[in-house]
């Protein structure tokens, strides 16, 4: 249970480190229908899920090896790498479709283009949305590294337990926020601007905060 | 509005005129002594002369320009002159930072509003009560003019737009065409806005303040000291001279505040709930386009045109009343296309939109700037009595 409360509890910080990657992706594809945004949100939901467990199952049966991985010079470093996961996820789904000015066409980065079919192919908004809660769910945000400290101890099982009540008690939070109103009047302007959003935010967690480190 | 006024329309001007000028004494001179007596007089009759030049004769957005380039210009030598006086530098130190020293600017609002919000934590390094520059006093200005003049507040009201607005001005004729861009660049900035906030959030950095605020160039900015800093300085300083200085002076466009501001942004989200907007009598438009030239930001196009009135970035300054020809675009009341009361005379005219807004943003503008501007004006003063503009001496 306390893996629920946990969750639960963190509600605000789930909010925003989910916010950045949620968001956008529901602008970006969720437009058309209540059954469509519901069908992605399960897909953000899934990918979280998947990368919770995993990481349960890893740290509870690493145990105390993975207690020094969770050291603090390790640990920049894992929170360098989602956030240069998450960067590249939000970069491949805004790129894949990108209706920008010409200039971006002409450096490659148009819709059809090369770089954009090489990073994101075809758009998929399915597959888009999943890696996003992939990436979401392996953003170490504070409540994160709380419950992987804790589970250092549990077990194998135990561990695994432990992040399934973490993510169910995360994820009202990000059903909440799968729960915003669309503008349906505005739905194609509003997709372009979420694009262009996803392609921002992708490049300051990829860049600044990923490789260059500088949070 | 025509040149030969009815006697109803210049007694109501007049009166309007009459009251402004005794809240500018009130807010700018009263109840000080000496040298800040004088500044803050010279400043009350500098606004109370651009406001009589806007609305008696006529020209709404020359003396709207003149007061708002005026308040801007003010504005820098000011808080520079403070920062020497209190600090000997314009650098800020790790210790102010952490000491929350920093003044938090109306910019700041559209990263720090949702961190606020969720944490009760300011992402700013900034007080959060007990000065006027803190972060209460400062949203509730905002509040109250997203309440009366919306994103008015960015032509009459913001100490740094009125840089580019001065520089937007002067050239004649534009050597850079952005005409047509005015919808992709909006959406920039609508990105930008959803950018800084969200990855604010994310990380409870102020993100616009650290990376983009092309402001900084001329109040205060990190201490350079690593190579996040040294690339830091060169993005705002590169900002501040391409979108502040050298687009403007090119386009005749506001291209910080149209493209960069996420401020701007957020004002054009909120701006329904000011009541005046700007409208297009489209049985008078000739569809000559020359308003479309004449915005700084952008707002205006065919597209817009055609639904009878600039898009949300207008930011109600008034230069396409006096760009068209036909004079078909003025303000207006939200949710009502006329200008006047129908019933005409001195109340109509005094209650007029034409008039009400005007009157509400540069009293608005004048009371915000008279914290720097009187200042500036004091240290003018004191630098002709004593050949010093800091009034306590350099640190």
């Amino acid at each position: 249970m306390e893996g629920l409360i946990l969750g639960l509890s963190s509600g605000a910080s789930c909010f925003a480190s989910c916010a950045p990657f949620l968001i956008p992706a529901l602008a970006v594809e969720g437009g058309s229908g209540r059954l469509r945004r519901l069908g992605l949100l399960g897909l953000f939901l899934a990918g979280r899920f998947l990368a919770y467990a995993a990481v349960g199952l890893a740290i509870g049966s690493l145990g105390a090896i993975a207690s020094g991985y969770l050291a603090p010079a390790t640990d920049r470093i894992l929170l360098r790498s989602g956030w240069a996961l998450g960067g590249f996820a939000l970069l491949a789904g805004g790129l894949s479709g990108l209706e920008g000015p010409a200039i971006c066409s002409r450096l490659g980065m148009g819709r059809g283009s090369r770089l954009g079919a090489r990073l994101g192919g075809r758009p998929r908004p399915g597959l888009s949305v999943f890696i996003l809660g992939l990436a979401a769910g392996l953003n170490l945000c504070p409540p994160f590294i709380a419950a992987a400290g804790r589970v250092v101890e549990l077990g194998p099982l135990g561990g695994l337990g432990y992040f399934v009540l973490f993510f169910l008690g995360t994820s009202v939070w990000a059903l909440l926020l799968g729960a915003l109103p669309t503008l349906r009047r505005r739905a194609g302007e509003l997709r372009k601007i979420a694009r262009i959003t996803m392609v921002l935010l992708g490049s300051y967690f990829l860049v600044a905060l990923g490789v260059l480190g500088w949070s | 509005m025509g040149r030969t006024a009815s006697s109803g329309r210049i007694a109501a001007r007049a009166l309007a005129v009459g009251i402004f000028a005794y809240e500018a004494w009130f807010f700018c001179a009263a109840g000080k002594t000496g040298d800040a007596a004088a500044g803050g007089t010279i400043w009350a009759l500098v606004c109370t002369a651009l406001f009589a030049f806007a609305t008696l004769a006529d020209r709404l957005a020359l003396g709207r320009g003149i007061f708002f380039s005026a308040s801007a210009l003010a504005f820098i030598p000011s808080f520079i002159c403070h920062l020497l006086e209190e600090r000997g530098h314009m650098a800020l130190t790790g210790a102010e930072v952490i000491a929350s020293q920093v003044p938090f600017c109306h910019i700041a609002i559209a990263t720090s509003i949702l961190p606020a919000a969720l944490f009760r934590t300011l992402d700013f390094p900034a007080r959060l009560s007990g000065a006027r520059s803190a972060f209460y006093p400062m949203l509730a200005y905002w509040l109250l003019s997203l309440v009366t003049v919306g994103r008015g507040w960015c032509s009459w009201v913001c100490f740094y737009g009125g840089i580019e607005d001065g520089l937007s001005s002067l050239p004649r004729k534009a050597r850079l065409e952005l005409g047509g861009r005015g919808p992709s660049l909006r959406r920039l900035n609508f990105a930008l806005l959803a950018f800084v906030a969200l990855a604010g959030l994310a990380t409870l950095v102020p993100v616009y303040c650290d990376w983009l605020c092309p402001f900084k160039a001329v109040t205060e900015y990190s201490e350079p000291s690593t190579a996040r800093s040294y690339v830091a300085l060169i993005v705002f300083v590169g900002l501040f001279l391409g979108l502040v200085v050298a687009l403007p002076l090119l386009s005749r466009r506001r291209t910080q505040c149209a493209v960069l501001c996420p401020f701007g942004a957020l004002s054009s989200l909120l701006d329904r709930i000011s009541p005046f907007r700007v409208s297009i009598d489209r049985a008078a438009c000739v569809s000559c386009g020359k308003c479309d030239r004449s915005c700084p930001m952008l707002a205006l196009d065919p597209e817009q045109r055609a639904e009878g009135g600039p898009a949300s970035s207008c930011v109600k300054c008034g230069r396409c009343f006096e760009a068209c020809p036909k004079r078909a675009i003025g303000y207006s009341f939200r949710g009502s296309s006329f200008r006047v009361l129908p019933s005409g005379g001195f109340l109509a005219e005094l209650l007029s939109p034409a008039l009400l807004l005007p009157f509400t943003a540069m009293s608005f503008g004048m009371i915000i700037s008279t914290a720097f501007s009187a200042e500036t004006m004091t240290r003018l003063v004191h630098l002709a009595q004593t050949g010093s503009f800091l009034l306590g001496g350099a640190r």
